[in-house]
């Protein structure tokens, strides 16, 4: 009886100390990150695991598609002897993860025969810009046009922006691309089709060759993003801090502005972050509509030639940046609601909304 | 009690209201129709532009057709004109003398290249690029024959097993050294595998020995067994000896020289000044990359691409206001492969039945808008002597395969299996025009659509299959055609079993007299028609676009894209050109 009296003792205070620090503000923001860090290197585990499993099973290996119907067992050995596959499979898995950042090993494309990271460096740009671009074109459209949709529910104008935003959610990026190449390219002749400048060629050029295939990717994610912030809208309309502030004199104007739109904000970083790594993801489908030589096109051609080691270190990066943009969504929020921060350790204080 | 009456009552107000509000309904109903027939209208818009485009490629295939029956008219009175090949040679430079040097032309290219090590490529894409910065002891012209180049003059030796080369001196290569017997001892010794290594031409595995002699001036190649095809396959590249960065920068003594490569952009080269023979016209020569036939063609629309080779009939038909469309044949065979070993087709009737239900003439016409050749046999036309020209083409027959089937036993009708390469739209649409064929002699045609990867793993691997479209491609050897078919041959993919066909292929393989091994390959050829091993289907051609304005372009038995006499006739063009 003693002896359990004196353990629980024993554990209430080992356990306090530790929750003391843990529950300060900077032991949050460590734990945080160490519960991410976590999260972070298990999704990148299991994808490259993944690709590898893949790439094992699917059809074909990359002496196949590169000969063709010019296979002879001569030169499958000679290509074999040159591009080591000899090596066993999960050696060579090894080797397709670790040597991306080995400078003295790169890994190697089996197809171009050139270090996967110099690969990827040199495309990612244009995957980057596209996604950014895509990101910026929802960011400025969604707050006029929610605005717009929510002043008057049901309304004209609403019933005409949701029948346009359900009709962009519906089509998937790439078919948008080829409506939008159609519309553009051929009937109005405004752009050449497979039109693309390089960056070297000057900045404001090799964005407005961007901006088509950024518009595709966007629209079907604006789209999500004016409905989110459109019901968010509706609903606070009648919120008692709505009907407060009314009372106290303030215009419609900083009713909306000050009070509706800052509290519909918080789940909005949410959703966009969201949107961003599907943004990321979409532009990758879409190089391929508009021949734009950014990582997707380089990821499809690794896919063709079963080219591992390339395929498997644009994925990993690619998985990495998604990851990346969700930790940094979850570090905002945190920034700008004290309450997701203070909520986990105290267990959700409820304070009231902003009045 | 209050909420509960009042419930109804609202129930009751909402449906009137959706009746009194018919007007909004029939609102709603007008936009959707607004809606659709804008859709409709776009589609209709964009449906009859490329129908105009269809029909101005008829038109114009029909015009290209006899431009090319004229080019190919005039390449053989010049044949007929001047019997020695040299007058011939002289002719063609004096009409190339009137290209001007300088300039740069881009040569658009939809096939990424896989190595720039010469010995290593395997894909045509890439080998028909290599050919202007690589050479070996021979090269081929554009007759497909092989004539000197590194190698002044040879002679035969040890009953033809043995070539002796006298090396033509003051060769460099691109990185500014002279090229000696030790060189082209050691390329083609790695690319017969007698340095250790595998053999990176398996064709040359058969070599027994490769040395220099006489001071470095002769090299001697040494087969292990009589080869007549030998000859042909020492165009293999030369390269400076132990360099082994081949793959990241290529130095050969080609006409011209590397100078950059980006994957999925392009491969730039430039004039060699060095080179040993007629030097080039063009200061630069760009392949650019593009993603598929569509985005090059929207640059073709534009002009910025000078050269593009591969077109397809439908796209060549509008190009020619900037364009001369140069057409030839691919020394390529399209068949339906059957599976010699798969019931029912290991039954010969049924096989021909097949063969005799499908009409070639309109599947040319329709695939390639008649820029193709039909076939009777395994091998093109463009192999020259050693086609046999006495077998015509099987006129389809519906009645009679319905015949040699009701013989067979199928009299109730069959059905057939084709597998089909997705990536390949030529074999698709062949297919689909085959399966209406079939339909009239009562057989019915499954056709099943795979990806690349296990098309060449299951079916040309595995052979594990009825029936597949597909075309050969092969080198300029007439052996490197046939001898697929040898029942022993590994890349028998159709499982083809002919006794009399294996000797011929032996016999063939030890002949060195040149009118007898033709006679055994047009033999060859027979014996697959006569046993209908396939359905030979067509040769198809090939379409370049060439700038107007570009004067020298010749197109080639083989995958060659030749540079080296194409330059510009027009300055201001020419001028143009190095803006870009």
């Amino acid at each position: 009886m003693e002896d359990t009296g004196q353990r629980t003792k024993q554990e209430h205070h080992l356990s306090k100390r530790p929750t003391l620090s843990w529950n300060s503000r900077r032991g949050r923001f460590l734990r945080f990150f160490l519960r991410k860090f976590r999260d972070v290197a298990a999704t990148l585990l299991l994808m490259s695991l993944l690709v590898f499993l893949v790439f094992y099973i699917i059809p074909g290996d990359p002496i196949t598609m590169m000969l063709g119907t010019d296979a002879r067992p001569e030169k499958r050995a000679a290509l074999e002897e040159e591009l080591q596959l000899h090596q066993p499979p999960l050696l060579r898995y090894w080797h397709s993860v670790e040597g991306l950042w080995n400078h003295r090993h790169p890994s190697l494309s089996l197809r171009f025969q050139k270090p996967v990271a110099e690969l990827i460096a040199s495309r990612l740009g244009v995957t980057m810009t596209l996604a950014i671009l895509a990101f910026l074109i929802v960011l400025i459209l969604c707050f006029p046009l929610a605005i717009l949709a929510s002043r008057k529910a049901g309304g004209r104008l609403d019933r005409i922006l949701s029948m346009g935003t359900h009709f962009f959610m519906a089509i998937p990026g790439f078919f948008l691309g080829i409506l939008l190449i159609l519309l553009f390219a051929f009937l109005l002749k405004l752009v050449r089709p497979g039109y693309f400048v390089p960056l070297r060629q000057g900045f404001w050029p090799y964005l407005g060759s961007l901006f088509l295939p950024a518009l595709a990717v966007a629209l079907p994610k604006l789209s999500q993003a004016v409905q989110f912030l459109r019901s968010s809208l509706i609903e606070s309309k009648n919120e008692d801090y709505v009907r407060t502030a009314r009372s106290k004199g303030a215009s419609e104007a900083r009713v909306l502005f000050h009070h509706r739109l800052r509290n519909s904000l918080l789940p909005l970083v949410t959703t966009l972050g969201l949107i961003l790594a599907e943004l990321m993801t979409g532009s990758l489908v879409v190089e391929q509509v508009f021949v734009l030589p950014g990582i997707g096109r380089l990821l499809f051609t690794a896919i063709e030639a079963r080219d591992l080691p390339l395929a498997q270190g644009i994925i990993l990066t690619i998985a990495f940046i998604v990851v990346m943009i969700n930790l940094l969504c979850d570090l905002i929020s945190r920034l700008i609601d004290p309450r997701l921060d203070s909520a986990a350790a105290t267990g959700g204080r409820e304070e009231a909304g902003d009045v | 009690m209050i909420s509960l009456s009042a419930r109804p009552n609202k129930q009751i107000e909402k449906g009137t209201a959706m009746y009194a509000s018919t007007p909004s309904y029939l609102r709603k109903a007008s936009f959707w129709l607004a809606f659709f027939l804008l859709f409709a209208f776009i589609f209709t818009s964009f449906g009859a532009s490329t129908l105009n485009v269809k029909a101005e490629g008829t038109e114009t295939s029909a015009s290209s057709e006899q431009d090319s029956k004229v080019s190919d008219s005039s390449q053989q009175d010049s044949e007929a004109d001047d019997s020695t090949e040299q007058a011939a040679e002289s002719s063609d430079s004096s009409q190339e003398r009137e290209a001007l040097r300088g300039g740069k032309v881009i040569v658009g290219i939809t096939q990424e290249p896989d190595f720039l090590d010469p010995q290593l490529a395997v894909a045509a894409g890439t080998k028909e690029i290599l050919f202007n910065l690589f050479e070996g002891l021979v090269k081929m012209n554009v007759k497909g024959e092989f004539v000197p180049c590194l190698a002044k003059s040879w002679t035969s030796e040890k009953d033809g097993r043995a070539l002796r080369f006298v090396l033509k001196d003051q060769v460099k290569f691109h990185n500014g050294e002279n090229m000696t017997a030790d060189d082209v001892v050691w390329s083609l010794r790695r690319a017969a595998g007698l340095d250790g290594g595998e053999a990176k031409i398996p064709q040359l595995a058969g070599l027994a020995d490769v040395r220099a002699e006489n001071d470095g001036k002769e090299v001697v190649v040494e087969s292990k067994e009589l080869n007549p095809d030998l000859l042909g396959f020492l165009n293999t590249a030369i390269m400076p000896r132990d360099v082994e960065k081949q793959n990241e920068h290529p130095i050969g003594t080609g006409p011209f020289e590397f100078v950059s490569y980006t994957p999925q952009v392009g491969l730039i080269m430039k004039r060699f000044e060095d080179y040993h023979g007629e030097k080039a016209f063009l200061d630069e020569v760009e392949f650019r990359t593009y993603g598929n036939m569509d985005a090059a063609y929207m640059e073709l629309m534009s002009g910025s691409i000078d050269l593009f080779p591969y077109l397809t009939e439908e796209k060549a038909g509008s190009l020619k206001d900037l364009y001369e469309i140069n057409a030839g044949g691919a020394n390529m065979v399209q068949l339906m492969a059957m599976n010699n070993e798969r019931a029912p087709l290991d039954d010969r009737r049924v096989r021909e039945a097949v063969s005799l239900a499908v009409d070639r003439d309109k599947i040319v016409e329709l695939v390639m808008g008649s820029a193709g050749t039909p076939l009777a046999s395994g091998m093109s036309p463009e192999m020259g002597r050693f086609f046999n020209d006495e077998l015509k083409p099987v006129k389809a027959d519906p009645a009679a395969a319905k015949k040699l089937l009701k013989e067979a036993g199928y009299e109730d009708g069959l059905t057939l299996t084709v597998t089909v390469p997705g990536n390949y739209l030529i074999h698709v649409d062949t297919a689909n025009i085959i399966a209406a064929q079939l339909k009239e002699a009562g057989i019915t045609l499954k056709i099943e659509t795979v990806e690349w990867g296990t098309w060449l793993e299951r079916v040309y691997a595995g052979r594990d299959y009825q029936m597949t479209i597909i075309a050969l491609t092969y080198e300029y050897t007439p052996s490197d055609v046939l001898n697929r078919f040898a029942s022993s041959a590994d890349n028998n993919f159709i499982n083809f079993k002919n006794d009399a066909y294996d000797k011929l292929v032996e016999k063939a393989a030890s002949e060195t007299e040149d009118s007898k091994r033709v006679s055994f390959f047009h033999e060859m050829q027979k014996i697959l028609a006569d046993e209908t091993a396939s359905v030979f289907i067509q040769d198809p051609m090939n379409l370049t676009a060439v700038r107007k304005g570009l004067t020298g372009y010749h197109q080639y038995p083989a995958y060659v894209q030749d540079l080296s006499t194409v330059g510009y006739t027009d300055q201001a063009l020419l001028d143009e050109s190095l803006l870009r």
